[in-house]
């Protein structure tokens, strides 16, 4: 499959600072890749250079094989929706969904039928002499999705389309995105800081970090297989621990965690192709299921459960080593009470979930 | 968007609310109310007795109408111009980077804080006849005259677009600053250039600042003086009439010329600052004691009527105006002197012809 979207090497600084540093991604017709980062990590600039609100520094975008960089935003047929929605609150939904229908000259009929159509996506028939004050957050972030739509635009760019709604709508809301997203088949960028979010609606997920392009793959990919620590600890959650390779054992590598020596097994082929030396520090990641508890014994980290989260069949206990390490264990959530001393081990069922990596401050 | 339009309309109720109500209702009754009344009762009174002589004078009147054409067409004009400059500039500033912006921005602004007075002597040193562009011109091209002119409604124009269009640059920078960017970015990415933004998004969404602008604008310009005074000429709008009518002793004719501007300015909008009648300039050119239409740099001449003419030889108003003692034309051997104006008796008798056989 020939990739639709390009982004060639773009870099954007501002002011000296570098807001999107030698950024490269490619992503099929048809599909869904969400650029997740922190706050700073330069998602937003690298979607308004696609949108063209910025241009870049170096490099190129490319649609269709077409060199769009030093296009108008007017003119290169993106449509997005933004963060505020930034509906035209003078127009009412029908004259803003249409809005982008006059420029392509379409009218008469042709125009009603089309906004009627994308009004019909999602699922708004009917509101279009409403006024847009009179809709709620969910019901505007619906009208911004149609409007972008209208137009049939190559790309769809969406910019933190659903931080904007309370909690309890914002999950159905994405799978509503996510259906109209499939419907249309419009490929399409996704700029989020909720890993789940970029979990749920990604077919692939590329996470920033300070302007650089740290890691893009399948969710399973990122989750499986992070690049580094910044992307295992992003990505799911993880209990970091400062850990020292002792050497190769039967099922994986020894490594000293504390007092105790544990057989890990990371995945195979580690991104940053480090490879664990003997003697070396480094740095282990564990996802909370690839931990368990056990009674205090040999081979075990001695730690006190400090709090516990229900979360259904599974809770998340919290345990603090002596020397000040907390691990985040996933268990069921009536073997052990806040208080008790416990023994926590890797756990032997799981494959995978536990990450060797480089320490760079040793 | 709606949350915050309802936020608006809600209203507070604090205790203390009725009082201040009162305070400022009494302030109101003071400070507007009295002296709109006023200025309506003496139009239509004389000494003890009601009269609608002195309307009927008002309209019978070609200059006055000519007056009140003048001050309509000059606000309107000047509210159009205003916003050709005004406008433009605020979107330079408010939408573009370049550098030197911020500073360049607030100098922009600096015509607001001017007194309108200096506004208008700069220019006439500046633009005038024998002021410093003419001369350089004059020099430049060895021409014996200067070139122009800056006299009558084209230099009155100019004046104040020059000082009013900083009402439509900042309201305007204030609704831009007011809407962010996210609406522009959102009509470029559906496809619309700068010119069907600006109609369909910028200019609808800057309705209510440009029209506050405007309002602003017109009132300012309608009540406008020592732009008229200076370079008016033989051109007259309100102010300056009002100004003459009443250097000429004819008060009540004064009082009705102002009602009727101010009726006009209180028709503009309901919520008129009071502003009275541009007494201080008046107040300025009696201590002057010279005939009001005198033009500067003329000579100061004393009014005077001539047997012959029916009306002032200097500012042609007609003879019967004069005198309001006598209520006669004054004739060829009588001369119409001014009073004293006594400091006890400032406003009842300010400057009044008086009739004295020569």
């Amino acid at each position: 499959m020939t990739d639709y979207l390009v982004l060639d090497r773009l870099t954007k600084r501002f002011e000296g600072t570098l807001a999107v540093d030698d950024v490269s991604l490619a992503l099929p017709r048809g599909q869904i890749l969400a650029l997740l980062g922190p706050s700073g990590s330069g998602k937003t600039t690298t979607l308004r250079l696609l949108a063209g609100f910025e241009s870049p520094d170096a490099g190129r975008v490319l649609v269709g094989g077409e060199d769009v960089t030093g296009l108008a935003p007017a003119r290169r047929r993106f449509g997005m929706v933004f963060q505020h929605y930034a509906l035209f609150p003078h127009l009412d939904v029908g004259e803003n969904v249409g809005f982008g229908l006059d420029a392509l000259g379409v009218r008469g009929d042709e125009r009603g039928r089309r906004v009627r159509d994308a009004l019909g996506q999602v699922d708004l028939v009917g509101f279009e002499r409403r006024r847009v004050g009179q809709l709620s957050g969910g019901q505007q972030q619906r009208v911004a999705l149609a409007r972008a739509l209208a137009p049939e635009p190559r790309i769809l760019l969406l910019d933190e389309p659903l931080s904007n709604l309370d909690p309890a709508l914002r999950e159905r809301t994405r799978r509503e995105l996510r259906a109209v997203i499939d419907r249309v088949g419009i490929t399409t960028v996704i700029v989020t800081h909720e890993q789940e979010e970029a979990f749920d609606l990604g077919d692939r997920v590329a996470v920033l970090r300070q302007g650089r392009l740290e890691q893009v793959g399948t969710p399973d990919d990122l989750y499986a297989q992070p690049a580094g620590p910044f992307v295992a600890g992003f990505v799911g959650r993880a209990s970091t621990l400062r850990v020292q390779v002792e050497g190769q054992g039967e099922r994986g590598v020894r490594v000293r965690v504390e007092d105790v020596v544990w057989e890990v097994t990371p995945p195979e082929g580690q991104a940053d192709g480090w490879r664990p030396v003997p003697g070396e520090p480094a740095l282990l990641l564990a996802r909370p299921e690839a931990l368990w508890l056990s009674a205090p014994g040999p081979g075990a980290l001695i730690g006190i459960v400090t709090e516990r989260r229900f979360a259904g069949a599974t809770a998340m206990f919290l345990v603090r080593t002596e020397r000040g390490n907390v691990l985040e264990v996933a268990a069921p959530p009536r073997g052990v009470r806040v208080g008790e001393a416990v023994g926590v081990m890797p756990s032997r069922r799981a494959g995978g979930g536990l990450h060797l990596f480089a320490r760079d401050d040793a | 968007m709606s949350v915050g339009a309802a936020a608006g309309r809600r209203l507070l109720h604090a205790p203390g609310a009725a009082a201040a109500g009162a305070a400022l209702a009494l302030l109101l009754a003071w400070l507007v109310v009295y002296p709109l009344v006023l200025v309506l009762l003496e139009g239509v009174r004389e000494q003890d007795a009601w009269t609608l002589e002195y309307v009927r004078e008002f309209l019978a009147r070609k200059s006055e109408w000519s007056a009140l054409w003048g001050s309509l067409w000059i606000s309107l004009a000047s509210v159009a111009l205003s916003a050709l400059i005004g406008v433009p500039l605020a979107l330079l500033f408010g939408r573009y980077d370049f550098p030197g912006r911020r500073l360049m921005g607030a100098l922009v602004a600096l015509p607001a804080v001017l007194p309108p007075l200096v506004g208008v002597v700069s220019f006439l040193f500046l633009y005038g006849e024998s002021g410093f562009a003419a001369h350089v011109v004059m020099r430049l091209f060895d021409l014996e005259r200067a070139p122009w002119q800056l006299k009558g409604p084209v230099a009155i124009l100019l004046v104040h677009a020059y000082s009013m269009f900083v009402y439509f640059y900042l309201f305007t920078r204030a609704g831009l600053a007011g809407l962010g960017g996210e609406v522009f970015e959102a009509a470029a990415s559906l496809g619309a250039g700068r010119w069907r933004t600006f109609t369909r998004v910028t200019l609808p969404l800057l309705r209510p600042s440009l029209t506050a602008a405007a309002l602003l604008t017109f009132m300012t310009s309608l009540a406008s003086f020592s732009a008229p005074y200076v370079f008016g000429g033989g051109f007259r709008v309100m102010p300056t009439q009002i100004v003459s009518t009443r250097l000429n002793g004819d008060e009540s004719l004064a009082m009705v010329e102002t009602a009727r501007s101010r009726c006009w300015r209180c028709w503009r909008s309901r919520s008129s600052a009071s502003r009275s009648a541009p007494s201080p300039a008046a107040a300025r050119a009696r201590r002057r004691r010279r005939c009001a239409c005198a033009a500067p740099g003329r000579a100061p001449s004393s009014p005077s009527v001539q047997a012959s003419s029916p009306s002032c030889s200097c500012c042609r108003t007609p003879r019967s105006c004069w005198c309001r003692w006598c209520r006669s034309a004054p004739g060829p051997r009588s001369r119409c002197r001014r009073s004293t104006p006594s400091p006890t008796t400032a406003r009842s008798s300010p400057i009044r012809c008086v009739c004295a056989p020569s």
